[in-house]
């Protein structure tokens, strides 16, 4: 082990990555019945993760080379699969990002999960996801990357259906599940592409050669088109984007680390792992960038339609992955990475914001909230706030910043219908986020006097979580009063503040975060610099767009201020007029309907029949008939196989004079 | 590689010299001590596995060093291949020991001359291991099989072990005989015993001296018979079933693997140049070994008579890797060996906690609902068989791994085919266990009946030790790969 | 001279260990047991291995079979009359059949194979308790260390084997 110690890179590296997976093995097997233990545990293990990252980044800040450390994991003669670390700016960042929202939510979880029965199992779940999750982060080759990959899916699918005995919450992460999976399906097989046709899988060699051409380019295009459907499974583009909302079945907490800030990013991580091999293409890059800009459109206006507050949120991200996947598909490496960056802290923000919201009014519905009185909680309302702000791209928050890089890199690209439909987003997402906050801060009948009956009557069609929440907030003695709509801060101890110091630390990043932008850029792209060079240039000639961005963005809240801000306002929004258009949008634009058709019809009514019948006779009745037989031959051996001693010694000589025969014939 | 010669090195004998000290107190210890103390005799002679232990890896330098130190007119050799058998056998050693103590207690067995007998196996195997001689090499293997018969008659009030010890006994007297015969013959026709001496003269004086030949054909027998290799497995399974489960568990690790480390040795030093002679016998053996012990395991309902068929399999396995002697080969015999000593070391612990006093409950039907009842020693149960069944990502995966990649690559395609759906055959009755143990509720009559299982904090230990082998075998092998290469180093 | 000893002697040993395994009667049984022991010590002298002949009959025809004829005493076995039965009979034939096919075969491979090692001559004082003492002490040290091991683990595991009751040292 003294490798270990004599560098202390690696020794972070190793303590960052593989503390969490400790801590799961412990609260899995010694401390599943000591909630507060367990939890204790696993944010030990995740604040020194933290400050593992936090050494990293500063220790290898100005490393111009990535470093790499490999071991062959596995060695079978000429085949040799690595396993390591591989630490450049963008790994770097993003161990960073996972390791402060990992520890942000585990600590915010301590007041919102406090009661659960399945408290230390949740812990166990978090540990589980941040060691996945750091290590595909640091993955110098493919392969690792996909099996933390797999490994970041289970934990999500275990996380989604945390409250197992709700059907729906199972069936989410069901979906959930598969949907990535299908994704991933064509990942894998455009590995094995690679391996085939290039034979290596580490991220620095598949770079270079893709920029030196040294892989022929229709194995470039073919391989990265099916790695992007990865891309589209995990980060849920369309066609595979309608999991994301669903998995919102789970905790809060969940929703603002895995489908929001980090797990469903890794999709948009891997496109910028591999930019350059991607960018080796400019046939995937197009297909990519339509795909981004559709499922901005569409997820965008299916926000409009709810009143959901978790799958507004939800909409929002799958909404903001895809400009995410459009800024990397123009061309801008660092514009996606820094509205990645961005994204993560404001998007948990408000995921965190919400399930305050939800923790304290036992609703997910907005108006719900609102009329409860969910302007009295100060602190999340203000927070919320800021992080809407940040999300429709208000100047001076770090949405700002990372979406006006985005919108450079379109108006840089020759075809300026992508900057019309980045614009229509941003349009419709300043006013889906205030459309939010106003109903909430504004609800439409003030009534702070008798919040009761809506909240209780919400109560009824929920379940037995919200009792246990119940239980929570009656054990901690904390005068959790649903009823008093007023001075809820001041009453709620320990509780409350677990779960407002995060919020308060993700709006400080929030508002700062943006000024960084150009010390980020050096970082990110260094020496690389003049390979991307004049990317985000949209200084000096592009004051227009400037301004026609956050003109979009103010326009939406104005719009959204006019329909539920207002004094008088109907609240109702201008779908309501169009009821098609409202059930398109709240259906999904039916894709989830049509995947349904689709998988009934092809692959139920088609595929499947076919297999099963196969399954039946063929593999089943096969494998019966071996079995019969080999039971069959089993019995008739054991019943040579006497006991006797006399018979065991014939048969030896026997045997000994078979083996002579052998030798000397 | 270096090469150190001198008439006589002592310190190429000091594991062997401290075991024996120590085997030596704990009869001392018998004599004359109170019987309070009784309960110390097994950390006694862990204690000196340990030290023999630091001994094989230090002495006479480091194992990394990658010396081969020959000593006492080249009857004794200690090369890094020895000192991986060794390794082998004291871990085997050491973990039945451990998972030994609480099972003598409850079987009001006697201590002393138990762990004494033990470390004079461990002894004769371990002379097995080094030795660059054939009388040597024949003491060796009878140190090791004389206190093997001994222990499997060692609960005498029971008739299946006496049974076992007497088969165990008699059949053994003949393999011994065979052995000493080869032995003969092979001195016959090339007039020295010394294992390179040997190779020396057929390289001399050519090949077919069918003297030389026969000798050969009596030594695979004898080997064959301590390994269990069918057709001369016949005493297994008795004396698996009979022995007492702490001692199946030791048999089926360490004489085994001290049996290929003698096979090896003797064919690969000493007689390479018949290669060609043994190649398709060693094909038969294998095929119909890793066959017959899987398809008559699959019958089975005694666990630890499956186990041994399911042991007979494994050295089936090895056998396949042995006979592609290549350099992967030989490594993975060595990897698959180790990994195999963790593995059933392991389930036999269980086993062993679980039977009961006077072994009753040894039946699949016993393992019932275990899941549930005892969900560590479940879970432990699932990994070992797992692992023997070869299943990712447990040391017996990568394990069979290397060994069929090895018979791939040297070109025994049909036999690595045989191998890999003998493997699937026998998943089967690993699995039976693990459904029994999880997908089976316990008939209450039995369960009322059952006896608690005994998990004495050593025998946990040993069950800890176990896993962490099984599956950092499977999860990290290739830096277990990087030593088991410098062993094969030392066998060119 | 040389040879017709060998014949004889190796006659003489055949057919006492014939009518060893014959013969219902334990003690006599073991009277030709000695008897077999006591022509493979003439062979033995015809090999020059006198410390080997001595040795054999010493240990193997005195102390051994002494203890033989002791047990059978001891015990009292009784002379087992009966015939052996059908199947049983069978599988004695086959034994024999097979045995013998071995021993054929064996003989015959090495009859047919001529030595190609040329042995060398034998010292002067080859097979005399000297030679074999100062070869037992000097070069197979090691060898005649590891017996005098073995054949403590022997009697230990007689000891417990044979002892009475099982915890008879415990108490």
């Amino acid at each position: 082990m003294s490798w270990l110690f004599k560098d202390p890179v690696l020794l972070a590296a190793v303590l960052c990555t593989w503390l969490p997976f400790l801590s799961m093995a412990v609260i899995l097997i010694f401390t599943r019945h000591k909630p507060q233990l367990s939890s204790y545990i696993s944010i030990g293990a995740v604040s020194t993760s933290l400050i593992c990252a936090l050494y990293l980044l500063i220790k290898l800040v100005h490393v111009g080379e990535p470093v790499e450390y490999r071991t062959a994991w596995l060695i079978a003669d000429d085949i040799i699969i690595p396993f390591g670390y591989l630490f450049d700016p963008l790994s770097l960042l993003m161990l960073l990002i996972v390791a402060v929202i990992s520890f942000l939510v585990q600590v915010y979880s301590l007041g919102y999960m406090a009661g659960d029965p399945g408290f230390s199992r949740y812990y166990a779940f978090q540990s589980l996801f941040a060691w996945a999750m750091m290590d595909m982060v640091i993955a110098p080759g493919m392969l690792q990357l996909y099996i933390f990959w797999e490994l970041v899916g289970l934990a999500s699918y275990l996380l989604i259906g945390f409250y197992y005995e709700k059907w729906s919450a199972g069936q989410a992460g069901k979906k959930a599940f598969v949907m990535t999976r299908l994704g991933d399906i064509g990942f894998f097989l455009g590995l094995i592409l690679l391996v085939l046709g290039f034979g290596d899988l580490g991220i620095v060699a598949m770079n270079e050669a893709a920029q030196a051409q040294a892989i022929p380019s229709y194995l470039i295009t073919a391989s990265a088109l099916l790695i992007f459907c990865g891309v589209i499974g995990k980060s849920a583009q369309f066609p595979l984007l309608t999991w994301l909302p669903d998995a919102m079945e789970g905790p809060t907490p969940v929703s603002a680390l895995l489908h929001s800030a980090t797990m469903v990013a890794a999709g948009v991580y891997m496109f910028s792992r591999i930019f350059p091999f991607f960018a080796a293409s400019p046939t995937a890059m197009a297909i990519a960038l339509a795909i981004g800009t559709i499922t901005m459109l569409l997820s965008s206006t299916m926000a409009m339609a709810t009143y959901d507050i978790k799958q507004v949120w939800a909409y929002s991200t799958v909404s903001q992955l895809g400009f995410m996947v459009m800024g990397l598909a123009a061309g801008g490496y660092f514009a996606g990475v820094f509205h990645l960056t961005t994204h993560a802290g404001f998007k948990a923000l408000l995921f965190l914001c919400s399930g305050v919201f939800i923790h304290e009014y036992h609703s997910n519905d907005m108006r719900d909230i609102g009329k409860g009185g969910g302007r009295s909680l100060k602190i999340p309302m203000v927070c919320m706030t800021v992080g809407a702000l940040a999300l429709s791209g208000v100047f001076p928050f770090s949405g700002f910043f990372s979406k006006e890089a985005i919108m450079g890199v379109l108006a840089a690209y020759p075809n300026k219908i992508w900057l019309l439909a980045g614009l229509l987003g941003a349009l419709m997402t300043a006013y889906y986020s205030f459309r939010l906050i106003f109903m909430i801060l504004f609800p439409k009948k003030v009534d702070a006097t008798m919040p009761h009956d809506a909240v209780h009557y919400h109560q009824e069609k929920d379940d037995k979580i919200q009792i246990d929440h119940e239980e929570a907030a009656a054990g901690h003695g904390a005068a959790h009063g649903h009823g008093s709509s007023h001075g809820h801060e001041e009453g709620h101890g320990n509780v409350f503040w677990y779960m407002a110091w995060p919020l308060i630390i993700l709006t400080t990043i929030t508002l700062v975060l943006g000024f960084f932008q150009h010390s980020l850029e050096g970082f990110l792209l260094g020496h690389a610099a003049d390979a991307h060079g004049g990317e985000g240039g949209h200084g000096a000639g592009h004051y227009a767009l400037l301004i026609a961005a956050v003109s979009m963005g103010l326009a939406g809240i104005a719009w959204a201020y006019y329909e539920f801000g207002r004094k008088g306002a109907s609240q109702e929004g201008f779908l309501a007029r169009l009821p098609k258009t409202q059930a398109l949008f709240a259906n999904r634009w039916y894709i989830d309907r049509f995947l349904r058709r689709f998988l009934d019809r092809a692959i139920y009514g088609g595929l499947t029949n076919v297999f099963t019948r196969n399954d039946r006779r063929v593999i089943d009745g096969g494998i019966d008939g071996f079995c019969l037989f080999t039971i069959g031959s089993g019995r008739l051996f054991s019943f040579l196989q006497s006991g006797m001693l006399q018979y065991n010694l014939l048969v030896m000589v026997a045997a000994v004079g078979l083996v002579v025969l052998y030798f000397v014939v | 590689m270096e090469q150190v010669m001198s008439t006589i090195n002592l310190s190429a004998i000091y594991p062997e010299i401290i075991l024996t000290c120590f085997s030596l107190l704990i009869l001392l210890m018998q004599s004359f001590s109170t019987p309070r103390f009784k309960e110390y005799y097994g950390y006694v002679s862990l204690v000196g596995v340990l030290a023999a232990l630091a001994f094989v890896v230090m002495e006479p330098s480091s194992f990394f060093a990658q010396t081969v130190v020959y000593s006492f007119n080249d009857m004794w050799v200690v090369d890094n291949y020895a000192r991986f058998f060794k390794l082998i056998f004291l871990l085997g050693t050491g973990l039945t020991i451990l998972i030994s103590m609480k099972y003598l207690e409850d079987e009001a067995m006697q201590y002393g001359e138990y762990f004494a007998l033990i470390l004079f196996a461990t002894i004769g195997m371990m002379i097995m291991a080094s030795a660059g001689e054939l009388i040597t090499l024949f003491l060796g293997l009878e140190l090791m099989s004389l206190s093997l018969y001994v222990l499997a008659g060692y609960t005498r009030v029971r008739m299946v072990s006496n049974e076992a010890a007497l088969k165990y006994f008699i059949l053994g007297s003949f393999a011994t005989g065979f052995l000493l015969y080869g032995i003969a013959l092979i001195y016959g026709s090339t007039g020295t015993t010394s294992i390179r001496a040997v190779a020396a003269s057929v390289g001399k004086y050519g090949l077919y001296s069918p003297g030389l030949v026969m000798g050969m054909a009596m030594l695979v027998v004898a080997f064959g018979f301590k390994a269990a290799l069918v057709p001369f497995h016949m005493w297994t399974p008795d004396v698996y079933e009979g022995a007492p489960a702490p001692i199946t568990a030791f048999m089926s690790a360490g004489p085994k693997a001290a049996a290929f480390a003698a096979f090896a040795r003797v064919f690969m030093e000493g007689l390479p140049a018949l290669q060609m002679e043994w190649t398709w016998l060693i094909w038969i053996m294998a095929a119909l070994t890793m066959t017959i012990g899987n398809v008559i395991a699959l019958v089975q309902d005694n666990i630890k008579r499956m186990l041994a068929y399911s042991s007979i399999a494994h050295a089936g396995y090895v056998l396949v890797a042995f006979l592609a002697a290549g350099e992967l080969g030989i490594s993975s015999v060595l990897y698959y060996l180790l990994t195999y000593t963790f593995m059933n070391i392991g389930a036999f612990a269980i086993i062993t906690a679980l039977s009961g006093r006077g072994e009753p409950r040894v039946f699949v039907r016993d393992y019932q609902g275990l899941g549930f009842q005892h969900p560590f020693a479940a879970v432990a149960m699932s990994l070992f068989l797992f692992s023997l069944a070869g299943i990712p990502p447990t040391g017996g995966f990568m394990g069979k791994f290397y060994i069929f990649s090895a018979a791939v690559k040297e070109g025994y395609i049909g036999l690595a085919v045989i191998g890999v759906v003998n493997s699937v055959v026998s998943v089967y009755y690993y699995l039976r266990v693990t459904v029994a143990m999880y997908m089976e509720e316990p008939s209450s009559v039995r369960e009322a009946e059952a006896a608690a299982p005994i998990f004495s904090p050593a025998l946990v230990i040993a069950i800890f030790i176990s896993a962490y082998g099984v599956l950092s075998l499977g999860l990290f092998p290739s830096s277990y790969v990087a030593i088991v290469k410098q062993s094969f180093l030392a066998l060119q | 001279m040389q040879l017709l000893m060998f014949y004889l002697l190796g006659l003489g040993a055949v057919v006492a260990a014939l009518i060893m395994v014959t013969n219902k009667r334990p003690v006599r049984a073991a009277m030709s047991l000695i008897a077999t022991m006591s022509f493979l010590a003439g062979l033995y002298v015809l090999l020059d291995a006198h410390l080997i002949a001595a040795l054999q009959l010493i240990v193997y025809a005195g102390a051994i079979m002494v203890l033989f004829l002791f047990v059978i005493m001891l015990l009292n076995i009784e002379e087992k009359e009966g015939r052996l039965a059908g199947s049983a009979l069978l599988w004695q034939m086959i034994a024999i059949a097979v045995v013998g096919l071995v021993f054929v075969l064996m003989v015959s491979v090495v009859k047919l194979s001529d030595n190609v090692v040329p042995l060398g001559e034998a010292a002067a004082l080859f097979g005399t308790t000297r030679a074999v003492g100062k070869m037992l002490f000097t070069e197979y040290l090691l060898p005649f260390e590891i017996a005098s091991v073995l054949l403590l683990a022997a009697i230990v595991g007689a000891v417990i084997l044979a002892k009475r009751r099982i915890d008879d040292s415990d108490q």
